[in-house]
């Protein structure tokens, strides 16, 4: 099997008017592996999309699409000849066309039968001479995915293609739409702010922050074990607590644990489910409390004036002023300073 | 947000687009470029001794007191007027919003035929003001509707609790929030009436164009008349630059967030106030011309005859609606670049087809004569020439409509056809072209239009022997023979005032 990278990007940088928007970006998307570039809004991530589309020229480093330099300094291809598909925000479907037209605009023409495969591929047989303003948004999103896909594109980029679509209706068209594409086989990038949606469907998470990928890896990893405070803060609730490493182990208000950190002061990152309540627990008063139908958080008041928030059961839902004990279960997160 | 959607394109211009945009950038600019040429014939002593010249100063006055005089008067008539329209419970207020939008569809000449075939003591100041006033006061009342319609409620709710809820409070109110798009509405009328021919030329009133055309028309002395010209285009190039950034200022500053729709504030006792001055208006803008132009027609009868009215008809229409698919072509590579690259070259050519918009069509006519005279004598007082004039003038309107539809397909889909393999050419052709092409109709028929009902550049470049109805109407009005200039008026109104209304307001 060939095991050269669809995507990979090596130091990519991009300024735009001497204000620099990406520094240094390196990461590779696996043959038909989707990945997910996270990040919070005005962080490079659209602008690392349209690079990799051909919409802008790369400043510094090097993009390549299937062992091919694409985009360097000195190289660029046009974006009508990368073979790379787009399923933009809310479709931008060709408002001109009907869904066959649309699907078909990538194909040569006569392409009936591969139109009518496309069509069938996302569900919307029986639909083909409907036009964008006739059908829902979630099939707008599934025509906007057959027309990109239509081509047979090494690539297909999606620029936060869920977050216009109803909360109900978002996670149902996402898992879809991901099922479609990885039965397709394509290599998928996915740009989006939403951390949930990231870790629920990539096998690869590239965080961008900054305009620098402060870590990337597989879900489980950037969640259980972040690389620096700031990834920690963005992925998920933490709760971050000053400790003093002393050589061999790391004290904090929750507990001691081994720890190899060269002494001195330390931060611990502990997830809100990692703690709870006991009654012989590290004393603290409820000043928060929020409820959310399945279960809730209790934001408490530690002894040494330190903030917590707790996950907690319904049943466990303590009132705003009363006297709990909290405890935490399994490892912290360690950062030095 | 991270969005394929309105980010600024930056790539490449297409070459196949950027030349004939150029080319027609160029062209466009070309009569002012020779006209100063012209100016500058007889030496710079020469211009400066011209200039400086008690005459000059007082044409300068005149102008600008008519200019002045009649942009108050707009102000004063439409602040009041948009604000019962669209804030207030007035009766019929949506018949009324429309009926007080007609008067821009009537040409200025025609108007003032009306008037002074029934009174001919108007001639002078207060003619042309009168007409000016009713033609043009639109410019500020219809942008004002829309910006009124915009007003966030809340602060009428917050007047009235403090007491200050009085009708002329919140009218003051409304208008100081408004007066961004007053100042821009309020440049454009003052560039109106220094461009305007028509009136002043029937009213016999002495402003720029009138005594421009005086000059050219003496034979003797085309410097002259290129220096007055020059002059009128650096006082029109002022007001245009000035209205740009009104414009500008009006948009940045508009709310963004929806806004409640306004519950309409009762006049009570002053809605029979509002509906006379309403009535006093459009009676006076739309209903006296029409009115008198009847009274003209049943009573002499087409002394003409229809064969003449017809044939000046076909004129009209021939030229206009040559002149009218030449502009939009032409147009075409120039608003699809403006709208749609935002590079250096993109913005340049948006400022030199915007410096177009201060060209008067009596300079646009007056230069296109010297060129014709002096470079393409073949063709002058032939229609090429003409059809050239049409062009020159009209390019703005047409680059501006091809402009506004191109600007509202969404930047994304371009870059979506591109990642499908088409090239910037290919784009323009299967999705910028199919999706704006209803803009390019409405600009053609705007343009054919304005073309038809353009006076100056008609007068002076037509082909030998041809009429066309504004010609006549023109002829006939300026000998004072109002009985067979009658049929010409009547067919104008038919013909162009009411297409151009409908158009208008369709969009």
């Amino acid at each position: 099997m060939n095991t050269t990278p669809i995507l990979r990007l090596t130091d990519v940088s991009k300024s735009f008017d001497s204000t620099a928007v990406l520094s240094g970006v390196s990461f590779d998307a696996p043959r038909g592996s989707v990945t997910a570039v996270l990040g919070p809004s005005g962080q490079g991530k659209t602008t690392l999309l349209r690079l990799i589309a051909g919409f802008e020229r790369v400043g510094d480093g090097r993009i390549e699409i299937d062992g091919e330099v694409v985009g360097s300094s000195d190289v660029h291809v046009r974006p009508d000849r990368r073979g790379v598909g787009i399923v933009p925000q809310e479709g931008a479907l060709f408002p001109h066309l009907d869904v066959a037209g649309n699907v078909g605009y990538g194909l040569p023409k006569g392409s009936r039968d591969r139109i009518d495969e496309m069509i069938h591929l996302v569900g919307l047989s029986g639909m083909s001479s409907r036009r964008p303003s006739e059908i829902s948004g979630g099939q707008q999103q599934r025509v906007a995915l057959a027309r990109a896909l239509a081509p047979a594109p090494h690539l297909v980029l999606l620029d936060e293609p869920f977050s216009a679509l109803d909360a109900g209706l978002r996670a149902g068209i996402r898992d879809e739409v991901i099922g479609i594409l990885r039965g397709a086989g394509t290599t998928t990038l996915l740009v989006t702010h939403d951390q949930e949606e990231a870790m629920s469907i990539a096998d690869h998470v590239v965080v961008l922050l900054g305009g620098v990928v402060a870590q990337q890896g597989a879900p489980t990893d950037i969640y259980e074990r972040p690389a620096s405070v700031e990834v920690a803060r963005f992925i998920g609730d933490a709760n971050l607590l000053s400790a003093r490493a002393d050589g061999g182990s790391v004290g904090h208000v929750l507990g001691t644990q081994e720890c190899d950190a060269s002494p001195g002061p330390a931060t611990v990152l502990v997830r809100p489910e990692q703690l709870s309540l006991s009654s012989d627990g590290v004393p603290g008063v409820v000043e928060r409390r929020a409820y959310y139908g399945h279960d809730g958080t209790i934001g408490v008041r530690l002894e040494n004036g330190e903030f917590v928030s707790v996950r907690v059961s319904v049943s466990e839902l303590a009132p705003v002023g009363a006297r709990v004990g909290v405890v935490m279960r399994g490892r912290a997160t360690v950062f030095a300073g | 947000m991270s969005s394929l959607r309105g980010s600024a394109w930056r790539s490449k211009l297409p070459a196949p687009l950027v030349i004939p945009a150029v080319l027609a950038a160029l062209a466009s600019l070309a009569p002012l470029a020779y006209l100063v040429d012209v100016a500058f014939d007889r030496g710079a002593v020469y211009l400066w001794d011209e200039l400086w010249q008690r005459r000059t100063l007082e044409l300068v006055v005149r102008s600008g007191l008519l200019a002045a005089c009649v942009t108050g008067a707009s102000v004063v008539i439409s602040v009041p007027l948009a604000w019962a329209v669209m804030r207030s419970d007035l009766r019929g207020r949506r018949w009324w919003r429309i009926a007080l939008a007609l008067p821009l569809a009537i040409p200025s000449y025609l108007a003032a035929f009306a008037w002074i075939s029934w009174e001919s003591s108007l001639a002078g100041f207060w003619g042309a003001f009168l007409v000016l006033t009713a033609v043009s006061y639109p410019y500020v009342y219809l942008p004002l509707t829309a910006a009124f319609g915009r007003l966030d409620q809340s602060l009428d709710e917050i007047a009235t609790i403090h007491g200050k809820g009085s009708v002329p409070r919140l009218i003051v109110l409304a208008a100081r929030q408004c007066r961004g798009t007053i100042a821009a509405g309020s440049l454009l009328i003052a560039l109106y009436v220094l461009s305007d021919f028509g009136a002043v030329a029937t009213m016999r009133y002495d402003a720029f164009t009138w005594v421009i055309y005086g000059a050219y028309r003496a034979g003797f002395n085309p410097t002259r008349a290129a220096v007055l010209a020059v002059v009128l285009v650096l006082i029109a190039l002022v007001l245009v630059t000035a209205e740009a950034v009104a414009r500008g200022r009006v948009v940045s500053t508009m709310t963004t967030r929806a806004v409640t729709k306004p519950r309409p504030i009762r006049l009570r006792s002053l809605a029979v106030w509002f509906h006379a001055v309403i009535v006093t208006v459009v009676g006076l803008a739309v209903l006296f011309p029409i009115w008198r132009i009847i009274v003209w027609v049943s009573a002499h009868g087409a002394e003409d005859g229809l064969g003449d009215v017809a044939s000046a008809l076909w004129g009209s229409v021939r030229y206009s609606l040559v002149a009218a698919c030449i502009t939009v072509l032409v147009a075409l590579p120039i608003g699809l670049l403006v709208a749609r690259y935002r590079t250096r070259t993109s913005l340049l050519l948006d400022r030199a087809t915007y410096i177009t918009h201060a060209l008067p069509g009596i300079v646009v006519a007056i230069s296109m004569v010297f060129i014709g005279v002096r470079f393409l004598r073949p063709v002058y007082l032939e229609s090429p020439l003409l059809v050239l004039a049409y062009v020159a003038l009209f390019l703005p309107v047409a680059v501006g409509g091809v402009r506004s539809s191109a600007e509202q397909i969404p930047l994304g889909l371009d870059d979506v056809a591109r990642s499908l393999g088409s090239g910037p050419m290919s784009v323009i052709r299967r999705v910028n072209l199919p999706l704006i092409a209803p803009g390019i109709a409405s600009a053609t028929a705007l343009v054919t239009l304005a073309a038809m009902k353009e006076l100056p550049v008609t007068m002076l470049l037509r082909p030998t022997g041809t009429e066309t109805l504004a010609t006549r109407l023109w002829t006939h009005t300026s000998v004072s023979d109002y009985a067979a200039a009658g049929p010409y008026a009547l067919a104008i109104i038919i013909f162009v005032a009411i297409p151009t209304a409908v158009a208008t307001l369709e969009r």
